[in-house]
C-alpha cells in the first residue's frame, strides 16, 4: 500500500481541519456537562446536586463557541445563515438539522438557566450597582417575584425543562456523530455505531470537564475544603460508567470491521497501522483508554481516601479529555487520511499561524474557560443557601 | 538482392529529399496569412451564443462515456477543462490518471498534475515487467443519487430537472461536507470564489448546443457524450450494445451517469 | 409574569427566524426544485471559451478542409492554438493564436506520440530520437520539416502515390 500511495488530486490535503475536529470536542463537552445537572434535576441524584448549577453555567460557556470553529472553517461565513433559512431538508442533510436542533437546544439551556437562577437572581439584583444591575433586571426579565410560590413554580419548570434537554442533548451530539457516521464515502465513518460512540464520548467528556473544573476553581479560590466527596466519588463512578460503554463500543467497532475484513477494512487497517498508529493505538487505545480505565476502576470500587481522589481524579478526568480529542482527531482527521482512491493517504499538518492552525484552536478552547470565569461574576456556581432551603 | 537494396538506398534519398521540399511547402502554407480578408465578417461569434435548454426537459437522458482503450493520456482534455471553466492551479474539475500492472499484479497509479501536461515519459520507477498499462480519464459522474446532493445543508448543490448536479456558487456556504461525501473526489472548494466546485460536464456549452470542452478537446473520441434516449447518438449506441460497461464503485448505490469502456477491475 | 415575558422571548426568536427566512430566502427559490432554480439559467447562459473547429472554418478555410479530409481530422484546432474567444471577438481579431515552432512544437507533438506504456498500440507512436535516426535525419530536425501539420501524412501520401506512379511505369515499361 504504502508503495503506490495514489490519491485523487483534489484529495491530497484533508480539507477539514482542526476546526472540525474541535468542533465535535466543544458540543460534547456541552452534552456531557448538560447530563450531569440533568441527573442532578430531573433523577434527582443527591450528590450531584452541589454541581448542578456549575453543570449548567459550564455547559454554556461551551455551548457558546460550538459554532465558532465551523464559522471560522467557512469559506463564506457571511452566507452561515443560509442553513437556518434554507436548509436541505429534502435531502435531507444531516448538517441543516444540525443548525436547527443547536438553536433549539441553546434557547433550552439559556431559558433552563434563567428559571433556575431567577430566584437567586432577583435577590442579587438589589444589592448590585452599576453595569452588573442593568444584567441583572435582563437577565430576571424586569420582575421582581420573591414569593415562595414563584419559586416552587421554579423548580417545577426547571425540571420540566431538563427533562425535554435529555433527549435533546443527546440528539446534539448524535447528530454530531450521524454527521460522521452516515457518510458512505468514507470507510472508516460510516458505521451506525458513530452516533452512539460520539455521544457516549461526549458524556465522558464532559463529566471529565466537570471533575477538573469542579476541583480545579475550588483549589484555585482557596475553597477545597468545600469540595464534596460524595460529589467526587459519584461523578468518578458515572465517569467510569460512560467510559466503560464509550471504549467498548469503540472496540466493538474497530473489531466487527476488523473480523469482516472487507476491502474497505484493509485501507483503514492501513492507516490505523500507519499513518495515525502514534495518536490511534499509542495515544487513544494503550495511553488514554486503558490506563484510566484501570485508575478509573480503582477508583470507583475501592475505598480510597479523600486526598486520593481530589489528587488522581483531576488527572484521570483531564486524560480522558486527551482521549476524547485524541478520538475525534483519529476520527476526523484519519477518514479523510484514508484517501478515497483507496489507494493511499492524504496529507494534514496543520500550521501554528495559519486561519484554522494550531493557534486558532488553542484560543477557540481557551475561549470557553475564559467564558466561564466572567459568568461566574454573574451566575454563583455553587450551590447557595436558597436551593438548600427549596431542597430540604 | 543487391540491387534491392540500391533501389531502396537511392529511394530513400529521394524520399527524404522530397519530404524536405514537402516540408517547406507546408511551411509557407503557415507564414502567408490565411484568408485574411475575411478577418472582417466572421459570422459565428461563440462568445455570444445564447442557451437554448429549458432546465424542465426530462426527454433527453444525458450520458457520458470515457472509453480507456482510446485515451492515449495526452492531458488536451484537462487543459481544455481549466480554460473553460477557469479552474485555479492545483484543482481539477477533471484530471487522467495512469495505470500501470506489472507481471505481479501490483497495480501503479499516477497522476501527476492530475495529467494535464500529458504523459509524454514513462514511468521510470517500476522493476518489473509491465503487463499491462491504460489511462483512465476522470470526472463527475452526474449520479442519479448524488452524495453531494444529499448532504449539502443549504440546499446550494443539486440536481436539475434534466438531470445535471451544479453547485449554486452565490449560495454555497463552503463548508465542504460535499467535498466530503463525493465518492469519487470530484469536489473541491475553489480557491478564487472560496465555494465548492465541480465539473459541470459544461452544461454551458450543452445548453448552446455544444460538447463539453474536454469532449471537443479529445483527439481519439476517449470521451463521448449524448443523449441515451436518441438511437442515432454514439453513447446510445455503445450503451445498447453488448459492450462492457463499468461504472465506478457502483457498490456504493450511486448510479453514475458516466460509463467506462474497457475499465479494469482495478480502475477505482 | 417572569413566565409571560420568557414566552415573547422565545416568540420573538420564532419571529426573527421566519422574518429572516422570508426577507433572505433568495427569488427563485423552489422554481424547479429545492434550490435557487434561477441558477441553471445563469450557468447555462455563461460565456463559452473554446469554440469548435466550425469557429475556425471562416477564416481559415483552407486549413479547416486540409485537416478535415486528414488523418488528424479529430484533432480539435484549439488544442494546439488555444481557446477561440481570446482570438475573435465580436467578428474582430482581438488576439493572437500561438503557433508553436521549434523545441515547443516538437513537445507538443509528443504530448501525444510519444510512445509510452498505456497508449493503445494501434495509435502512430515514436520515440523522437530513434524516429530521426532511422530515417537519416539531422536530430535537430522539428517535426513540421517532414510532416505538415495540419495534415502529417501529406507529404508521404504524395510520395507513395508518386512511388505508385513510378513503379506502375517500370511495370508498364518491362
Amino acid at each position: 500500500m504504502d508503495i503506490l500511495n495514489y490519491v485523487f488530486p483534489n484529495d491530497i490535503h484533508a480539507h477539514w481541519t482542526l476546526m472540525i475536529v474541535i468542533y465535535p470536542y466543544i458540543t460534547g463537552v456541552v452534552a456531557g456537562a448538560f447530563i450531569v445537572s440533568a441527573l442532578a434535576h430531573v433523577f434527582h441524584v443527591k450528590a450531584l446536586m452541589p454541581v448542578a448549577k456549575f453543570a449548567l453555567i459550564f455547559a454554556l460557556s461551551w455551548l457558546l463557541f460550538v459554532t465558532a470553529p465551523l464559522i471560522n472553517h467557512l469559506g463564506h461565513p457571511e452566507r452561515a445563515l443560509n442553513m437556518l433559512f434554507t436548509p436541505n431538508f429534502v435531502g435531507p442533510s444531516m448538517m441543516s438539522g444540525f443548525g436547527y436542533i443547536y438553536m433549539a437546544y441553546s434557547i433550552l439551556l439559556i431559558f433552563e438557566i434563567l428559571v433556575i437562577y431567577r430566584y437567586e437572581l432577583t435577590i442579587l439584583k438589589k444589592s448590585a450597582i452599576g453595569v452588573k444591575k442593568v444584567i441583572y433586571c435582563v437577565l430576571t426579565l424586569g420582575t421582581n417575584d420573591e414569593s415562595m410560590a414563584g419559586r416552587k413554580r421554579d423548580s417545577k419548570v426547571a425540571f420540566v425543562m431538563a427533562a425535554i434537554g435529555i433527549p435533546l442533548a443527546c440528539s446534539l451530539h448524535g447528530y454530531v456523530g450521524f454527521i460522521f457516521g452516515a457518510l458512505k464515502s468514507v470507510e472508516w465513518w460510516f458505521t451506525p455505531l458513530m452516533p452512539i460512540i460520539f455521544l457516549l464520548s461526549a458524556s465522558v467528556s464532559g463529566i471529565a470537564g466537570m471533575i477538573l473544573f469542579y476541583i480545579g476553581i475550588k483549589k484555585m479560590t482557596g475553597k477545597l475544603a468545600e469540595v464534596k466527596t460524595e460529589t467526587i466519588k459519584v461523578m468518578i463512578q458515572l465517569l467510569w460508567a460512560f467510559f466503560i460503554f464509550d471504549f467498548l463500543f469503540e472496540l466493538i467497532e474497530l473489531s466487527v470491521h476488523a473480523y469482516g475484513g472487507t476491502e474497505g477494512w484493509h485501507h483503514v487497517a492501513a492507516a490505523l497501522n500507519g499513518p495515525l498508529d502514534w495518536s490511534f493505538w499509542t495515544m487513544q487505545i494503550k495511553l488514554l483508554s486503558i490506563v484510566p480505565f484501570l485508575i478509573l476502576m480503582w477508583l470507583s470500587l475501592s475505598k480510597v481516601s479523600r486526598s486520593t481522589l481530589l489528587i488522581i481524579g483531576p488527572i484521570v478526568s483531564f486524560m480522558l479529555l486527551a482521549q476524547v480529542l485524541f478520538m475525534r482527531w483519529n476520527v476526523v482527521i484519519g477518514g479523510q487520511i484514508m484517501a478515497k482512491s483507496e489507494r493511499g493517504f492524504a496529507v494534514y499538518h496543520p500550521q501554528f499561524f495559519e486561519k484554522e492552525g494550531i493557534l486558532v484552536t488553542i484560543i477557540m478552547l481557551v475561549a470557553p474557560i475564559v467564558t466561564l470565569w466572567i459568568l461566574s461574576k454573574i451566575f454563583p456556581l455553587w450551590e447557595s443557601e436558597c436551593d438548600r432551603e427549596l431542597t430540604h | 538482392m543487391k540491387i534491392d537494396q540500391n533501389f531502396i538506398d537511392k529511394d530513400r534519398r529521394g524520399f527524404i529529399e522530397k519530404v524536405v521540399k514537402g516540408s517547406i511547402a507546408g511551411s509557407l502554407m503557415l507564414m502567408i496569412p490565411m484568408n485574411s480578408k475575411l478577418f472582417a465578417k466572421v459570422a459565428g461569434d461563440d462568445s455570444k451564443l445564447v442557451s437554448l435548454i429549458d432546465p424542465k426537459d426530462k426527454a433527453k437522458h444525458y450520458a457520458f462515456m470515457v472509453d480507456v482503450t482510446g485515451c492515449i493520456g495526452c492531458g488536451s482534455c484537462c487543459v481544455a477543462d481549466r480554460k473553460e471553466n477557469s479552474v485555479p492551479q492545483g484543482q481539477y474539475r477533471t484530471w487522467v490518471e495512469r495505470y500501470v500492472i506489472d507481471i505481479y499484479n501490483t497495480v501503479y497509479v499516477d497522476s501527476p498534475e492530475g495529467g494535464e501536461k500529458g504523459y509524454s515519459k514513462p514511468r521510470t520507477d517500476i522493476k518489473e515487467k509491465i503487463k499491462d498499462a491504460f489511462f483512465v480519464p476522470k470526472l463527475c459522474n452526474m449520479c442519479e443519487e448524488p452524495s453531494c446532493v444529499q448532504v449539502c445543508p443549504v440546499a446550494a448543490t443539486f440536481k436539475s430537472p434534466d438531470g445535471f448536479v451544479l453547485v449554486d456558487n452565490s449560495h454555497c456556504v463552503a463548508c465542504g461536507y460535499c467535498v466530503q461525501a463525493c465518492p469519487y473526489g470530484v469536489r473541491f472548494i475553489n480557491n478564487d470564489t472560496k465555494t465548492a466546485d465541480k465539473c459541470t460536464w459544461c452544461y454551458h456549452r450543452i445548453s448552446k448546443g455544444k460538447l463539453p470542452a474536454c469532449v471537443n478537446a479529445c483527439p481519439t473520441g476517449a470521451r463521448k457524450f449524448g443523449d441515451l434516449n436518441d438511437p442515432k447518438s454514439e453513447v446510445a449506441k455503445i450503451y445498447n450494445s453488448k459492450t462492457v460497461l463499468k461504472v465506478l464503485k457502483k457498490s456504493l448505490g450511486n448510479e453514475p451517469a458516466l460509463f467506462y469502456v474497457g475499465a479494469h477491475e482495478e480502475v477505482i | 409574569m417572569f413566565y409571560l415575558r420568557l414566552v415573547l422571548v422565545f416568540a420573538g426568536i420564532v419571529a426573527l427566524v421566519l422574518i429572516g427566512r422570508a426577507v433572505l430566502i433568495p427569488k427563485s427559490w423552489g422554481e424547479y426544485g429545492y434550490y435557487r432554480g434561477g441558477y441553471i439559467q445563469e450557468e447555462a447562459s455563461r460565456d463559452l471559451v473554446y469554440g469548435t473547429n466550425k469557429s475556425c472554418e471562416k477564416c481559415h478555410e483552407e486549413i479547416y478542409e486540409l485537416k478535415a479530409e486528414g488523418t488528424h481530422k479529430r484533432l480539435s484546432c484549439e488544442i494546439c492554438h488555444g481557446p477561440v474567444t481570446v482570438h475573435v471577438k465580436d467578428g474582430k481579431k482581438i488576439g493572437d493564436m500561438p503557433v508553436r515552432k521549434g523545441d515547443k512544437q516538437i513537445e507538443l507533438c509528443l504530448t501525444c506520440h510519444a510512445k509510452v506504456a498505456g497508449r493503445p498500440e494501434k495509435f502512430p507512436m515514436i520515440e523522437h530520437i530513434k524516429h530521426l535516426e532511422e530515417l537519416d535525419v539531422k536530430l535537430t530536425h522539428t517535426c513540421d520539416q517532414c510532416h505538415t501539420v495540419h495534415e502529417p501524412l501529406e507529404n508521404m501520401n504524395i510520395i507513395k502515390k508518386m512511388h505508385e506512379l513510378r513503379t506502375l511505369k517500370e511495370e508498364v515499361s518491362q
